[in-house]
């Protein structure tokens, strides 16, 4: 049952375990940057949080497009919010890897809660 | 009783006809259908494509709307362009071989009074012409296309309706696309199922959707003699299983078997042992209607059989394994690369790679007939023709490929060392890099996050990776063009076999190229045009919040593409002004902010370059014609074999320029027109673009990139044209036409790849090379296609002699040391380098008469002015050593 159904039908909407694991990407792809972790560790959390996790917490905000059609957003938007913090740290000769990571993964929070708190809450 | 807002409901009848000898029914079930209680709006009567039955039935019913078939010959075809030229809210179809009650149509609209309710059927009685035959079980009354015995007798939801029998909403059936043409009978033959397939579609389309089965709404349906034989129904229930295949692997199993699982279970055995029940009270032939219900479960069984368990996925399944196993032997058994002549790979790959591309090809275009059954096949044989394509050369080279590469994997480099750009300090060789660095600084992230000392780890996938990438927005685009699934399939092909420019490699372009096609798969999807959105759309608050939010994701790959890269912004703003001039797209104002973001860009970041490269980039604005030349080699030196590779690229365009041609051509009067004037809108949008600048000779390819997924959109509309069914002869054009694309693509495509290889010894010669000169050296050499140091590149001095110009080239013709010693003379280390590449390039290209680069070579060598640093095969690196007089620079 969706959300919308489920709060159709009068019971509260249920936080979806993907707005969790797009903020645990977030934070496990800083974490290993600034531990230093192995190279392929490294590899895998920056690659795929870069890639996608922003973009999918930005394009589930605004609930844009369903199956091959999300992730290509999810895909180009996280792409692009990458480029463009990246560039911004450039310019003031301030960039480093964590730096970027560190303000796409507080923006990915950021995302993340606002769509938690568009939810309806559960009664008490 | 029938409310009044069904009674406001206005209702179109659509019966289609396809032949004269039914001529007495068709003119029984129009008189019925006009003689209705409910009287209906309109009654459209479809031929499917016979002249004669068209002719006699335009003078023998004036008061109905007679139309041709439109569409595939077939039930499906004609149904569907009774539904293009229907104009009720509800369209009720009945066959032209049946006769409606009175109450008919009051009956079916009064079912629409419910909510949710979007579609409603009624009974088909069967009329026999001749006696029912006593074996003829009542529970398969569905073989002579009526309602059998098993069925609701009062009103309620079901699955689907018998298709003689039924209604839907207009607006349903027009969001839906209609009957599915894979299904549906052609003539005599004993398929079936479209409408069951519709009925499940339906469903789907949105909560709490229903049909409502209405069994007081009546039809009779004439059953002539030829359908009462054994042969007629053994074949109709083999003939219903291949269709129930059928619907399976459009619809899924569960919704398309969930109604068959209960008659099987329900139904036939009632039927069974109400016919030997009858046949023990003393009805002997009775008996017989029991061996026909289980021999025509049997029979069903049997079609379903034949078409579930074909043998064609795996046949499918082993052409592409096929395919994979012969390119992984030509990987691992490698190709002797020195022997590479001016035709590049081609040269070089074995048979048993094309043998590979050609199965990949045949596979693909056998699937594309049969889509959209087997979509993961599809993109199998499509990642699989990537893979092929693009990861061969990384795989075989085992270096990066191309100077340019090598170039931005620097400039990688260079970002992450400096810890940025410094637009208030630039570096003559990188300012344009500095100027637009969103791709380098998205690299550096990637490169510095994960630990890796350069960009050189991965930069060899971005070919595949990119072309990859390229295939989602592309898919986007296509689907919001057309719901035809193979046509969207062969469009992807079309473009990858028409994509040999060669811009996916790891660069700014590549990717913004990605965005870009993002853009305009937001701006078709999310932001068409006030028309097609109508009222309600524009007024509906979940599309205005899908409209704002598209927007803002515009805006935002817009933004990310000025600061990645010069060219992409104006394409993009050319592209999103075309669609505002066509009305295609929502926000008229859209271009005009794209404009802006691009502008402000330039203003803030892009000013540098500009004013630095002003004469030249002024130079050819508005000259069209001398922009639009391709002047990339010098014909008086150039390699034949090159010239050829060049003119097979001309040919390849022109190639798919015309198939697009032909793609409008062939849909230009079907429904197809108006919302495909937006793909030729964009398929000339990049066309400005040569009134700007030459962009080193290479704009008109750029300008072809930029139109080329429009172009190859179109292209597929040639092989799938709206109004004709898919013959086995535009089959076998399709196939001929790929292999020749793809023979075509392959030269040119791999044929420049001699001078983009570098050999392991060349990049670790010129690797020592960097090692050994220090920082702030010169150096200098005639081609500079070579593999940049990783990191420091900026701390050195560069000239190359056939990038700066013709004269630059004449002077060192002219007095090679001389010309290199005044130079150099001014830098307390200055170099030459000479590499295998550059004598490779300017072989290719002309770029230096026959035997200059030897002379000038051996002249050097014997002036005793240089010393050797690097002396490998594939480098020569030369250090200035004597001094005798230092001039200023």
């Amino acid at each position: 049952m969706t959300p919308a159904a489920r709060e159709a039908a009068g019971r509260p909407a249920r936080v979806a375990p993907a707005d969790g694991l797009l903020a645990l990407c977030a934070a496990l792809a800083v974490l290993a940057v600034a531990a230093h972790a192995p190279v392929a560790w490294r590899a895998l959390a920056t690659f795929g949080f870069v890639g996608l996790v922003p973009g999918y917490a930005l394009v589930r905000l605004v609930e844009l497009g369903t199956g091959l059609e999300r992730a290509v957003l999810a895909v180009a938007a996280s792409l692009s919010l990458a480029t463009v913090v990246s560039v911004g740290f450039s310019l003031g000769h301030a960039f480093s890897a964590l730096a970027v990571l560190s303000c796409l993964a507080g923006l990915t929070g950021v995302l993340v809660a606002g769509r938690v708190a568009r939810r309806p809450r559960s009664s008490p | 009783m029938t409310t009044l807002a069904a009674l406001g409901l206005r209702v179109s009848v659509v019966i289609c006809a396809y032949t004269e000898e039914r001529w007495d029914d068709l003119c029984a079930a129009v008189a019925s259908a006009l003689r209705q209680t409910r009287p209906p709006t309109e009654v459209i009567v479809v031929i499917d494509h016979c002249p004669p039955l068209l002719e006699r039935a335009r003078l023998a019913f004036p008061r109905a709307l007679v139309v041709e078939n439109a569409g595939p010959a077939g039930l499906s075809g004609g149904r569907n362009t009774g539904i293009a030229r229907a104009r009720g809210d509800v369209v009720a179809f009945l066959d032209d071989d049946a006769a409606a009650d009175e109450r008919w149509l009051e009956r079916l609209l009064a079912a629409y009074e419910e909510p949710g309710v979007v579609g409603a059927g009624g009974r088909v009685v069967p009329r026999w012409s001749a006696r029912r035959p006593d074996w003829f079980p009542p529970a398969f009354d569905w073989v002579v296309g009526c309602s059998h015995a098993g069925m609701p007798s009062s009103t309620r939801p079901v699955r689907n309706f018998v298709g003689a029998n039924m209604s839907f909403r207009r607006d349903l059936l027009v969001s839906l696309g209609g009957f599915s043409e894979r299904l549906g009978r052609n003539g005599t033959n004993s398929a079936g199922c479209e409408e069951t397939e519709l009925c499940i579609r339906a469903q789907r389309s949105g909560n709490g959707v229903r049909l409502v089965y209405e069994p007081g709404a009546v039809v009779h349906h004439r059953v002539p003699p030829a359908r009462g034989t054994w042969r007629y129904f053994l074949r109709r229930c083999y003939g219903e299983g291949r269709s129930k295949a059928e619907v399976v692997r459009l619809a899924g199993r569960s919704r398309a078997l969930a109604d068959e699982r209960s008659y099987l279970v329900s139904t036939v055995p009632r039927a069974v042992a109400a016919s030997l029940g009858e046949a023990a009270r003393g009805r002997p032939s009775r008996g017989l209607a029991a061996v026909a219900a289980l021999a025509g479960t049997g029979a069903t069984f049997a079609g379903y059989l034949r078409g579930r368990l074909s043998l064609a996925p795996v046949a499918g399944l082993a052409v592409l394994a096929g395919a994979l196993a012969l390119w992984v032997h030509v990987l691992v058994h490698g190709v002797d690369l020195a022997r590479m002549s001016d035709f590049g790979l081609v040269s070089v790959l074995p048979a048993a790679y094309f043998l590979s591309l050609g199965l990949l090809t045949a596979g693909f275009a056998w699937w594309v007939r049969r889509a959209p059954a087997h979509p993961l096949l599809l993109a199998a044989h499509l990642v699989a023709l990537l893979a092929v394509l693009h990861l061969t050369p990384a795989l075989l080279y085992g270096t990066l490929r191309y100077s340019w590469a090598w170039k931005h994997v620097a400039i990688t480099g260079f970002v992450i060392d400096t810890h940025g750009v410094d637009l208030t300090q630039p570096i003559p060789s990188l300012v344009a890099y500095q100027d637009w660095p969103g791709f380098f600084t998205l690299n550096a992230t990637l490169t510095s996050g994960s630990g890796l000392s350069s960009a050189l780890g991965y930069a060899g996938l971005a070919p595949f990776v990119s072309e990859l990438a390229y295939a989602g927005p592309l898919a986007l685009i296509s689907g919001a063009f057309t719901s035809d699934v193979r046509l969207r399939w062969t469009a992807l092909w079309l473009f990858y076999l028409g994509n040999w420019i060669g811009q996916d490699y790891f660069s700014p372009q590549g990717f913004a190229f990605f965005l870009y096609l993002v853009v305009l798969a937001l701006c078709l999807r999310y932001l068409p045009g006030r028309h097609d959105v109508g009222e309600h759309g524009a007024a509906d608050p979940t599309a205005r919040r899908r409209r704002r939010a598209a927007y803002g994701l515009v805006l935002l790959c817009t933004l990310a593409i000025a600061c990645t890269h010069q060219l992409t912004p104006f394409m993009v703003v050319t592209a999103l002004a075309a669609l505002a001039l066509g009305r295609r797209l929502y926000y008229r104002s859209l271009p005009a902010v794209a404009l802006a973001v691009s502008a402000a860009w330039v203003l803030l970041a892009g000013h540098t370059f500009i004013a630095t490269n002003f004469p030249s980039l002024s130079a050819g604005l508005g000259d069209l014609f001398s922009n639009a030349s391709v002047n990339q080699f010098n014909a008086a030196y150039a390699s034949p074999d090159q010239l050829l590779i060049s003119r097979v690229d001309r040919l390849l365009t022109a190639w798919i320029c015309l198939v697009a041609l032909v793609g409008v051509w062939r849909n230009w009067r079907s429904e197809r027109r108006r919302s495909w004037l937006a793909a030729a809108l964009l398929c000339v949008s990049p066309v400005p673009a040569l009134l700007g600048n030459s962009y080193g000779g290479e704009i008109v390819f750029r300008v072809y990139l930029f139109a080329l997924p429009f172009l190859a959109l179109l292209g597929a509309a040639a092989f799938h044209p709206a109004r004709r069914r898919a013959s086995r002869l535009a089959d076998g054009a399709k196939f001929a036409v790929a292999g020749a694309l793809l023979a075509a693509f392959a030269v040119s495509y791999y044929g420049k790849e001699r001078v983009n290889y570098f050999s392991p010894n060349e990049v670790a010669a010129t690797a020592r090379f960097y090692a050994l000169a220090p920082p702030g050296s010169y150096v200098t050499g005639l081609v500079g296609d070579d593999t940049w140091p990783l990191h420091g590149y900026e701390h050195y001095t560069t000239y190359w002699y056939t990038q700066v110009g013709p004269k630059a080239v004449e002077r060192l013709l002219a007095d090679p040391v001389g010309t290199l010693l005044r130079a150099m003379r001014p830098y307390r280390h200055a170099y030459l380098l000479l590499t295998a590449t550059d004598a490779a390039v300017i072989g290719e290209q002309g770029l230096l008469p026959p035997g200059s680069l030897a002379r000038i070579r051996s002249q050097v060598l014997a002036s005793g002015h240089f010393r050797v640093v690097v002396s490998t095969p594939t480098v020569l690196a030369l250090e200035l050593v004597h001094h005798p007089s230092r001039g200023t620079p």
